[in-house]
């Protein structure tokens, strides 16, 4: 009896910063990060992909990894207001915050605060930022204090590297592709094998993952959305008894892909 | 996951498998059509370039609708021009089948010749085509006269008369093709009949030299 309830909490939407997987994408996003944070010449990241291919998940990875963890603020959703960002770096060093103080103060105490350390600020969702916001942020950036890792979409990502104000400056661009068949397969395998669940890897070869990547056109998120769908339907049929959907079939993959709206008939 | 959802995805999964299977054959339809379609054109252009040069044969000129005229004579050569016409179809086939198309081998310049005389054949029907008048039709009775296509410069020079009755131009060439037909009582007809109407010195002198050869 295998136990695809149980399996399909694996694939919930949610970022779990302490499951990482080597795909080949997250491995050079990983790499060029270790080798930036923490380096005051590249002030500015910028992490650019698809929605759902993985950034926000490789900044919480290196937010939470303990060479960074010490010196850097994670923002998850924008602020829309600069006393936000002012807010999170107070917190950072346990300074109480008054959001009476003008700006230029902020500034001033915020100098003090940190001089000498390289604060790495990881902001997710980047998109949403404002002109106003990123002249901001690229004045903090310019005191060497701050080094800020921008999590964005690509086609707004590009738009914005194109800018004058970001195309003379130092800064590395991180481009986050989808995953092909070969890591969606090492993905389920090292999924269910890391959590005991043997049985149902093995269900899965590579003419699945083939069919798996070409439903969801390798993005992640879709991936895992199609997983935990198929988990689903295969714990159904198995409760119900249905030998047809005992095992992994091309009826089965469709039924997933119409179930999340990947295909239509 | 409810059974009603499940069964629900059970028939979309179905419906879709269904029209998959009819698009693939659909498509493989289509690309046999197509490849057949290709092969029948290119088998069917080839052997049309080959009829000429290995059967120069007048057969391969549709027949126009004959003249209706008041006269026996032209009656007469209606019968005689549709029953060979009929007899060569036999040879028509035997000369012109498709296992020959690549075997052929014939003389470059009987090849070229061939594929120009077609070619000006094509021009003239073409021509005469997009404008039926005697001028058009004569000159091809004067082509096929010239290529010794006898039975077609009949018909066609009854085609020119019918666009310009007075002319003897297409009443000598009809009686020359009957003479090279063997049929040099009907040229000797032809040419009496058009001088009762017509006065014209080649058609009367062309008359005494086929009276002459009895």
């Amino acid at each position: 009896m295998k136990d695809f309830e149980a399996a399909k909490e694996f694939f919930k939407d949610t970022v779990d910063p302490s499951f990482y997987f080597d795909s080949i994408s997250a491995e050079i996003a990983r790499n060029n990060l270790k080798e930036a944070i923490g380096d005051p010449s590249i002030p500015l990241i910028f992490i650019i992909g698809d929605p759902g291919v993985g950034k926000s998940h490789i900044m919480r990875v290196m937010h939470y990894s303990s060479a960074v963890a010490a010196n850097s603020v994670l923002i998850e959703h924008p602020f829309f207001d600069p006393r936000d960002l002012f807010k999170e770096l107070y917190e950072a060093r346990g300074m109480p915050f008054d959001k009476n103080k003008t700006q230029g103060e902020f500034m001033d105490e915020l100098f003090e605060a940190y001089v000498g350390t390289l604060c790495t600020i990881f902001i997710d969702e980047a998109q949403l930022l404002n002109d106003d916001q990123f002249e901001f942020l690229r004045i903090l950036s310019d005191t060497k204090l701050f080094q800020f890792v921008l999590a964005m979409h690509k086609d707004e990502g590009m738009a914005l590297l194109a800018k004058k104000q970001f195309k003379t400056r130092s800064k590395l661009v991180i481009e986050y592709g989808n995953l092909d068949e070969n890591e969606i397969l090492r993905y389920i395998h090292t999924l269910f094998m890391g959590h005991t669940h043997g049985e149902i890897a093995m269900m899965f070869s590579k003419n699945e993952a083939r069919v798996i990547a070409r439903y969801a056109k390798g993005n992640f998120r879709m991936i895992k959305k199609f997983l935990y769908t198929l988990m689903k339907l295969l714990d159904y049929a198995q409760k119900k008894g249905l030998s047809k959907y005992r095992k992994l079939n091309s009826c089965l993959l469709t039924m997933a892909a119409l179930d999340i709206g990947l295909i239509h008939d | 996951m409810t059974s009603a959802r499940f069964e629900e995805l059970e028939k979309r999964c179905a419906k879709l498998k269904k029209t998959r299977i009819i698009r693939i054959v659909f498509i493989i339809a289509s690309l046999f059509l197509v490849g057949f379609g290709s092969y029948y054109w290119m088998s069917h252009s080839t052997s049309k370039s080959l009829v000429p040069a290995v059967a120069p044969m007048p057969q391969i000129v549709p027949i126009q609708t004959p003249v209706v005229e008041n006269n026996e004579s032209n009656e007469s050569v209606v019968n005689e021009e549709q029953n060979p016409s009929q007899s060569t179809d036999d040879e028509i086939l035997f000369l012109a089948p498709h296992i020959y198309k690549n075997d052929a081998k014939l003389p470059l310049d009987e090849t070229q010749a061939a594929t120009r005389s077609l070619s000006h054949e094509q021009q003239l029907l073409k021509r005469y085509n997009t404008m039926q008048n005697f001028d058009n039709a004569y000159a091809l009775a004067q082509f096929y006269f010239e290529q010794k296509s006898y039975l077609e410069v009949v018909t066609w020079a009854k085609e020119a008369s019918r666009h310009n009755s007075r002319s003897e131009k297409p009443w000598i060439l009809y009686a020359k093709a009957k003479f090279y037909l063997g049929d040099r009582a009907e040229a000797i007809r032809s040419l009496e009949l058009f001088l009762s109407y017509i006065n014209s010195k080649e058609a009367e002198e062309l008359l005494i030299f086929y009276k002459g050869q009895e």
